[in-house]
């Protein structure tokens, strides 16, 4: 178990004239949170993006577990390995929050009862309050759909986590009150965390710190 | 499942229920408006009956009087339908007459339109309630002062035979016995008074039995007073032409003392019912295609909002590793089943308003719909999930 590696990663945007990242190495371990810091428009959320699957490196590679994230099998990737924790929290509009939670345990196969159970276990560990169950996320707060994100990340039960600012729009409190839920599940259930943050106290949280700079990755 | 959830953001789908809704109600309201137009129309064209009078061309052009030789060959023209004439001629009642006395015998070929053209009211004898002045009956109709003078009553047989123009007795006109079938008051100055009313046969040369004294003098004495005629219904579409053709006719008519005449022709009754029918079926042929463009374009529309909607749903579930392709089915099946749902009271309402003309534009605007929605999915399906995300953000 060796976790992700990343393995002379570069991107650059199509029709973009610079690249965005240009050589990046890293390995982060399971267990782990790492941070990653940067000035703006160093490209954080470009090199996450690559990690959460949603697009494939122009140049270098990802591995995970040794394994090579394999460009024609990024569903299998999204599915299995990786889940995101958007900066947007990235609900579904018009289903409640048990529902939101229920989606990939249904898509594993559950079935409904089952995947309410455990989706209610999720949402409680979360410290949601049982009566916003059934609310759309629209008429949640930011705080509140931030946990039922990070509820439905746990009910994919994949074993990589990729948080785009997953404090950004949280006041300090609450912010705490998530990197204390990842920290739980990096120690407990040994997943690999990576997080993009502007904040230094949020890094600060972390094990581990980079810096991304003119397209490279940097320990602190 | 996914009805569930569409009804928890219902805006659209309600906007779009409403668009099918408003649609069939205006292009049916439409269509059916056009078809009862167009059927008055086509009523009109066939039951019309345009009138044509024949009339001296200058009012000062001296009294009417054309020859039946004329008016006949008017009448051959096959857009005639029916002619009514009055006729007149100096006769002589052969016995109990007034003395040296010339009466007139005013011949028509229809007693009705007689009666209302010339003013007069008959008082026909109960026997005699069939007797059709179009047939050649010897028949006649005495006015009342002078029967009641004469002391002549319904079924009596009178003696009439025809006079020259100074009132006398001609010899070369045997008498002919007319059946009084009834009296006729005159109620204006159309008729001399006195005059006995024959049907218009009663003037045809018919061996020696005429009121016309001798053939020669037929075209000097022997005319109509009053001529028109109708049209044939069927050529109330080409009215135009037999129009032209008639006028091109009566100009080469000429009468008594050299009178020219002209056609009227009484189609600005048929013109003025015709016209606003006419206008609006234009106006609502042409209203239609751009109607049913804008309805279509429309739900076109709203079902890409629809689609558009759903770009989220399609980031989440393909970043929780559903394959483009799936997605991709799913979406559009349900966005297909919602419009069907969402068409089918549409369809009730065109059936119920006008036959369901318009079923084939609501299934066919439905299907442009799913096609365009299906197209908009594709697209947000096979776009790079970097794309889709960045937007999101
Ligand atoms: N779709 C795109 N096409 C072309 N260039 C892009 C695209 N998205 C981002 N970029 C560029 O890539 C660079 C890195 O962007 P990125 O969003 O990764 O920065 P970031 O480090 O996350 O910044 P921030 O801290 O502001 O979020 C920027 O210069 C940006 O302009
Ligand atoms: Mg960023």
């Amino acid at each position: 178990m060796t976790g992700l590696e990343l393995d002379h990663v570069g991107f650059t945007y199509p029709k973009a004239k610079r690249s965005v990242l240009s050589d990046v190495c890293a390995s982060f371990a399971p267990g782990t949170i790492s941070a990653i810091r940067g000035y703006s428009g160093a490209g954080k959320s470009t090199l996450l993006y690559l990690i959460a699957g949603l697009d494939v490196p122009t140049r270098g590679q990802l591995r995970w577990n040794d394994q090579p994230v394999l460009t024609g099998d990024l569903t299998e990737y999204r599915r299995r390995v990786v889940s995101l924790i958007a900066q947007s929290y990235l609900l579904f509009p018009n289903r409640t929050a048990l529902e939101n939670v229920c989606y990939p345990l249904l898509l594993a196969g559950k079935s409904r009862q089952e995947a309410e159970t455990e989706a209610r276990e999720h949402l409680r560990s979360v410290r949601l309050g049982e009566e916003l169950y059934r609310r759309l996320p629209g008429r949640l707060s930011g705080g509140e759909q931030q946990r039922v994100a990070i509820a439905r990340c746990l009910a994919s039960h994949t074993p990589l986590i990729a948080a785009d600012e997953p404090t950004g729009n949280l006041d300090e409190e609450n912010a705490r009150e998530v990197m204390g839920i990842l920290q739980k599940l990096a120690e407990e259930e040994k997943k690999t965390i990576v997080i993009v943050t502007h904040d230094r106290m949020i890094a600060d949280l972390a094990q581990k710190q980079y810096i991304l700079s003119q397209g490279q990755l940097l320990t602190e | 499942m996914f009805l569930i959830r569409m009804c928890r953001r219902p805006l659209i789908p309600l906007l779009l229920l409403t668009e099918f809704m408003l649609s069939a109600c205006f292009l049916s309201v439409n269509e059916k408006t056009l078809r009862e137009n167009q059927a008055s129309i086509e009523q009109l064209y066939d039951t019309a009956v345009v009138e044509c009078r024949v009339l001296p061309k200058t009012v000062t052009g001296g009294r009417f009087a054309i020859s039946p030789f004329s008016a006949r060959a008017l009448c051959r023209q096959e857009a005639v339908d029916s002619y009514f004439c009055v006729l007149k001629d100096p006769c002589y009642l052969t016995q109990d007459g007034p003395e040296g006395n010339m009466i007139v015998a005013c011949g028509t070929n229809d007693l009705a339109v007689f009666c209302r053209e010339m003013y007069v009211t008959v008082m026909l004898d109960e026997t005699y309630r069939d007797v059709d002045f179009k047939e050649d009956a010897a028949v006649c109709l005495l006015d009342e002062d002078m029967a009641e003078e004469l002391g002549y009553r319904p079924k009596d047989t009178i003696s009439v035979m025809g006079g020259d123009e100074n009132g006398h007795y001609t010899e070369k006109a045997a008498p002919q016995e007319l059946t009084v079938i009834g009296t006729y008051k005159n109620g204006g100055s159309m008729v001399e008074k006195g005059a006995i009313l024959v049907p218009e046969s009663r003037f045809y040369t018919r061996g020696e039995k005429r009121l016309t004294y001798d053939a020669a003098s037929q075209n000097r004495w022997y005319y109509y007073i009053k001529f028109s005629f109708t049209l044939h219904p069927a050529y109330n579409r080409d009215l135009e032409r037999v129009t032209a053709e008639l006028e091109e006719a009566v100009s080469h008519l000429t009468g008594l003392d050299k009178v020219e005449y002209t056609l009227y022709v009484g189609s600005r009754e048929l013109e003025q019912a015709l016209r606003p029918l006419e206008n609006k079926t234009a106006l609502q042929q042409r209203l239609s295609l751009p109607m049913q463009a804008a309805f279509c374009v429309l739900s076109a529309a709203l079902t890409l909002l629809l689609a558009a909607g759903e770009r989220q749903e399609i980031l989440i579930r393909r970043l929780g590793g559903e394959s483009g392709t799936r997605v991709l089915v799913s979406t559009w099946a349900a966005l297909c089943l919602l419009l069907s749902l969402l068409v089918l009271p549409s369809l009730l309402v065109a059936q119920l308003l006008w036959k369901g003309a318009q079923t084939a534009f609501l299934l066919k605007s439905a299907a442009v719909s799913m096609f365009l929605g299906g197209l908009l999915l594709l697209i947000l399906c096979r776009r790079k999930l970097i794309a889709l995300y960045q937007r999101q953000d």
